[in-house]
Formats: structure tokens, C-alpha cells, sequence
């Protein structure tokens, strides 16, 4: 075989490789949780901070809308990220998916709650949908800084 | 008295033409991660931009000829080929952004989906680039492009204490959360934001197609050593907001609807819809200057009849160019990749080429058979050639920093 053969064949194999979903360690699992976390503050935070400014009549309902479409895509996006993460096959790494997860589907579900009532310009439902949301942030954020994020 | 309006005109438009897609998205998205502690990167990139561009406008004004002409003939075909490919595909990638960023812009203003302007949008660009006077749309955009003026107003209206604010520029401290290849992978973005080559291939070919001369030279030099930094200072502007507002919520910037929420915090409604016209301005006018940047370059290149102060059909090779890019732009937005993370790449990609587009300039400028008396001084040389070990050092770092931060994760 020649050395190019070679190469290609080392380059093929690196790149199905990434279609594997990783079996990380439990630290590796662990760091990737609390990144997920901090990334799930970051898009609830942006909801809110929408949401509140919109309701002391600071920002425009053209404005209001899409920053909380990408706020919930991009949700959907980490908590996808982070379910397509094989974890190792121990009790901390299962503890942490089944902590983490409602918390990530919270998140979401009040966002697009967030979303809905914004389009049919419900005051009420975004302030009890954004206090909920405002708790959840808060344990996302506690545990991205309990897992070192 | 007309000659002070031009000038003044002339550092206005310099103000409001400095940020583009890039200077917002890498400012906001590292004050919300960093707060100010790099600032000082904008900084030296303010300055490395003054430096350079002050060069090529020099150079222009007295060889009334375009960088990539005196490129490819100073250094030979095949190092300005290089040249030419490198700095090509960056400023398409940035013209891919800023048409993203424009339909960006558009969907704030009215809640429609962006993906759905941006053929619009792409028609909007190819219509005024060949319908509107040079001057006209270097004016127009660069004055509109004052609106983000508004972010320095948001700062003054979130009342920050102006002390620590300072301290925090002079001396930065990186965040204990982040790490060290994080930090400086973001200091990379924000040089590559601060210098984009682009900005040097449009001040200098826009100088020929203005038909300055040696008179032209303080003119140049003013609207230079006056707007740029003022331009830079809207930079700090908006990173500041994001530190102030985004950074003690957790928030770490992805869109572009994240970069203008400190205003709404700050301003308001009306300062909101001001922000949102800054977008667009910032945004369509770079769209336009990196369109035409792309025709210049390769039309210089090939010494193609080039520029809008001759008629479209005098140099058709030159808007062939211009329209391709454009569609290639176009097409890139429409792949739906996300324009932010496009914006990202283009200012790490512009940074790799910041060598192949300074170094030349350098050159040029030091070489007295071009400049005759207006060759560089001994400060320029000095501090082109310190900066050029500044650009030298971040293209060499900017993709394994890249590769080790996974593009800053």
C-alpha cells in the first residue's frame, strides 16, 4: 500500500470516527454538562432580559420576537448537543444527565411558552412564564457552578 | 469653507463606515465574556488600522494606482497571486456576514424570518453599486452608519462608575472562569475585527476612484488620524454596554439581537430603532465596500479597467466581479448557515491574512522609486514595521488557537 493510500485510509477512518457519538470519562461528561448548563443560562437569560425590557415598554415587539426564537432554537440546539453525548456507564454521569435534562426541557418549554404569549401579546402569562423560567436559569446556573463551569 | 465641510464630512463618514458586522458581533461578544479586559486588543488594532491605512491612502494619492496593481508589480505575479487568493476569499467570506448581517438587521425591524431578505437584500447591494455614485454611497452609508453613535449614549445612560470602567481597560484582567487560549483566541477576533483588510483595499481604491493627489494627503491623513479612532471608540462603546448589561446576567452573545438589548436596557424604544438603523447602515454600506473590495482587488490584479468613476460597460470585467461575489454571498447565506458564526470565522480567517495584506503596503510606502518625497518617514517605518511583528505573530496563532479553544467554546 502506498504512503498516500495510507494517509487516506488514516483520514477516512478520522472522519467516521466523528460520527460516533463520544463515550467520554465521567470528568470529560461532567465539564460537558456544566458548558451545556452555562450555555442554557446564557439563552434563558436573553429570554428575560427580552421579556422584562418588553414589558417596562423599553423594546420594540419587532425586536421581541426574534431574539426569542433564536433564544429557544438555540436551547433546543444545546439540550440536543448534550442528549447526543453517549455517557459513560456509571451512576455520577447518570445522575448528572437525569439533573441536568428536566432543567434543559424547563428551559426550552418556557420559551417557547415566552414566544407564544409574546406573538398574542399576553402580559400575564409572560410574567408568571418568565418568573418560572427566571427560577430555572437560577438552578442551571447553580449547577453549572457546582460541575466547575 | 467648503474645503472644512469636505473634511468634516470626510471624518464623519470615516466615524460612521469603522464598525461593520464583525467590530459588533467580536465587541459585544467579548465584553458579555470578558467585560473590558480586552479592550486594549481594539485599541492596537485602532492603531495598527491608523498606521496602515494612512499608508495605502498615501500611496494611492501620489501613484493614483490601486494596491493590487503596485502589489503584483512590486512583488512579482506570484506573490501577489497569493496575495490576491488569500485576501479574496476573506473579504467574499466578510461580504457573505455583512449580507447576513443586513437581513439580520431587517428581521429585528420587523420580525421576518432573514432568510427571506436576503435576496433582497442581495439585489438592494448590486443596485446601488451600480446605480450610485462613488461619493454618494460612501457618504450616505457612512453618515447613517452614526447611528450606533447610540451605543456610547447607552453607555452614559447605564451610569457606570467611570473609574473602575478605566481601570478595567488599563489593567485588564482576564476572567479566572475563562482560560488563557480562550482569552487571547478572542483577542485574535478582535484584532481581526479592528484590522479587516478589506477596510485598506476600499480607503485606497476608494482614494483613486476620488481622484486625490498629493494635495489630498492632509485630508486623507485627517479623516484617518480623527475618524478611525472615533470609530474605535464606538467599538469600546458597545463591548462596555455588553459588560455592563449582558456579561454580570450570564449572557454570552450568538445573535445579533443580543448585541442591541443593552441599548433597550439603557435608551429605549427610540434608541432601540436608532441601534437598528446602525446595523444596517454598518452592515449594507460593508457589504458595498466589500463587494467593490473583491472587484478592485482581482481587476487590479489582472489590470483590468476597474472603478465606478468610469461607466459599467468600461470596466464590465470589474462588475462580472462584483456580481459573482455577490452571488456567492448570497448563496453562502442562504446554505443557512448562522451569518454570527460566518461573522466569527471571517475575522479569525481575516486575521491569518493581515501579513499578505500589510506587509505590501509596507513595502510600497517604504519604496521612494513609487513615493518619491512622500515615502515613509523613520516613525512609519518603525511602527509599521513593529506592527507588522504584532500581525506576523497573531496570523501564526490564530489557527491552533482556533483548533485548542474549539473556536472559543
Amino acid at each position: 500500500m502506498t504512503r498516500s493510500a495510507v494517509v487516506g485510509l488514516a483520514l477516512a477512518a478520522l472522519a467516521l470516527s466523528g460520527c460516533v457519538a463520544p463515550a467520554p470519562d465521567d470528568a470529560a461528561y461532567e465539564s460537558k454538562a456544566a458548558s451545556t448548563a452555562k450555555a442554557a443560562v446564557s439563552e434563558s437569560r436573553t429570554a428575560l432580559l427580552a421579556t422584562r425590557t418588553a414589558a417596562d415598554g423599553r423594546l420594540l415587539g419587532t425586536y421581541l420576537e426574534p431574539v426569542l426564537v433564536d433564544a429557544e432554537q438555540a436551547l433546543g440546539s444545546v439540550q440536543t448537543t448534550f442528549d447526543s453525548v453517549q455517557p459513560p456507564a456509571t451512576s455520577a454521569a447518570d445522575d448528572l444527565r437525569a439533573t441536568l435534562d428536566p432543567l434543559l426541557q424547563s428551559a426550552a418549554s418556557d420559551v417557547t411558552d415566552l414566544r407564544i404569549a409574546a406573538r398574542r401579546e399576553r402580559a400575564d402569562a409572560l410574567r408568571s412564564t418568565s418568573s418560572h423560567l427566571s427560577g430555572v436559569a437560577d438552578r442551571l446556573e447553580t449547577f453549572a457552578q457546582e460541575h466547575g463551569g | 469653507m467648503k474645503r472644512l465641510l469636505s473634511v468634516f464630512l470626510g471624518v464623519l463618514t470615516a466615524i460612521g463606515g469603522f464598525v461593520d458586522i464583525g467590530d459588533l458581533v467580536a465587541n459585544s461578544l467579548a465584553g458579555a465574556r470578558f467585560g473590558l479586559s480586552l479592550v486594549w486588543v481594539t485599541l492596537l488594532g485602532v492603531v495598527g488600522i491608523c498606521l496602515f491605512a494612512e499608508m495605502s491612502g498615501r500611496v494611492a494619492a501620489v501613484t493614483h494606482r490601486g494596491t493590487f496593481d503596485l502589489v503584483r508589480e512590486r512583488l512579482g505575479p506570484r506573490a501577489g497571486l497569493l496575495n490576491l487568493v488569500a485576501s479574496v476569499l476573506v473579504t467574499v467570506l466578510t461580504f457573505t456576514a455583512e449580507i447576513g448581517g443586513v437581513a439580520l438587521a431587517l428581521e429585528l425591524a420587523t420580525s421576518v424570518n432573514y432568510l427571506l431578505f436576503v435576496p433582497v437584500v442581495g439585489f438592494a447591494v448590486w443596485l446601488v453599486i451600480w446605480r450610485m455614485r462613488f461619493e454618494v454611497l460612501e457618504n450616505v452609508f457612512g453618515l447613517l452608519g452614526l447611528a450606533l453613535v447610540v451605543f456610547a449614549v447607552a453607555l452614559w445612560k447605564l451610569n457606570p462608575a467611570w473609574g473602575d470602567l478605566l481601570h478595567a481597560i488599563v489593567v485588564p484582567h482576564k476572567p479566572a472562569s475563562e482560560d488563557l487560549s480562550t482569552y487571547l483566541y478572542y483577542g485574535v477576533a478582535l484584532f481581526g475585527a479592528a484590522m479587516t483588510p478589506y477596510e485598506v483595499f476600499f480607503f485606497s481604491s476608494g482614494a483613486v476612484e476620488e481622484r486625490w493627489t498629493a494635495k489630498d494627503i492632509p485630508t486623507s491623513r485627517i479623516n484617518v488620524f480623527i475618524g478611525f479612532p472615533l470609530g474605535g471608540l464606538l467599538s469600546v462603546a458597545i463591548a462596555a454596554c455588553a459588560a455592563l448589561v449582558l456579561m454580570p446576567q450570564g449572557i454570552e452573545v450568538g445573535t445579533l439581537g443580543q448585541v442591541g438589548l443593552p441599548v433597550a436596557v439603557a435608551v429605549g424604544k427610540l434608541g432601540l430603532a436608532v441601534a437598528i438603523l446602525g446595523f444596517f447602515a454598518a452592515t449594507f454600506g460593508a457589504a458595498l465596500e466589500t463587494g467593490l473590495s473583491t472587484g478592485y482587488s482581482i481587476a487590479q490584479y489582472f489590470g483590468w479597467q476597474w472603478g465606478k468613476f468610469v461607466r459599467p460597460q468600461q470596466a464590465a470585467r470589474f462588475h462580472v466581479v462584483v456580481l459573482l461575489a455577490l452571488i456567492a454571498s448570497i448563496a453562502g447565506v442562504l446554505t443557512t448557515a448562522d451569518p454570527i458564526k460566518v461573522t466569527e470565522y471571517s475575522i479569525v480567517f481575516s486575521a491569518v491574512a493581515l501579513p499578505l495584506t500589510y506587509f505590501p503596503i509596507l513595502v510600497v510606502a517604504n519604496d521612494p522609486v513609487y513615493m518619491g518625497e512622500h515615502v515613509n518617514g523613520r516613525l512609519s517605518n518603525v511602527l509599521g514595521t513593529v506592527f507588522l511583528g504584532v500581525i506576523l505573530v497573531v496570523a501564526v496563532a490564530a489557527i491552533p488557537l482556533m483548533l485548542l479553544t474549539a473556536a472559543g467554546q
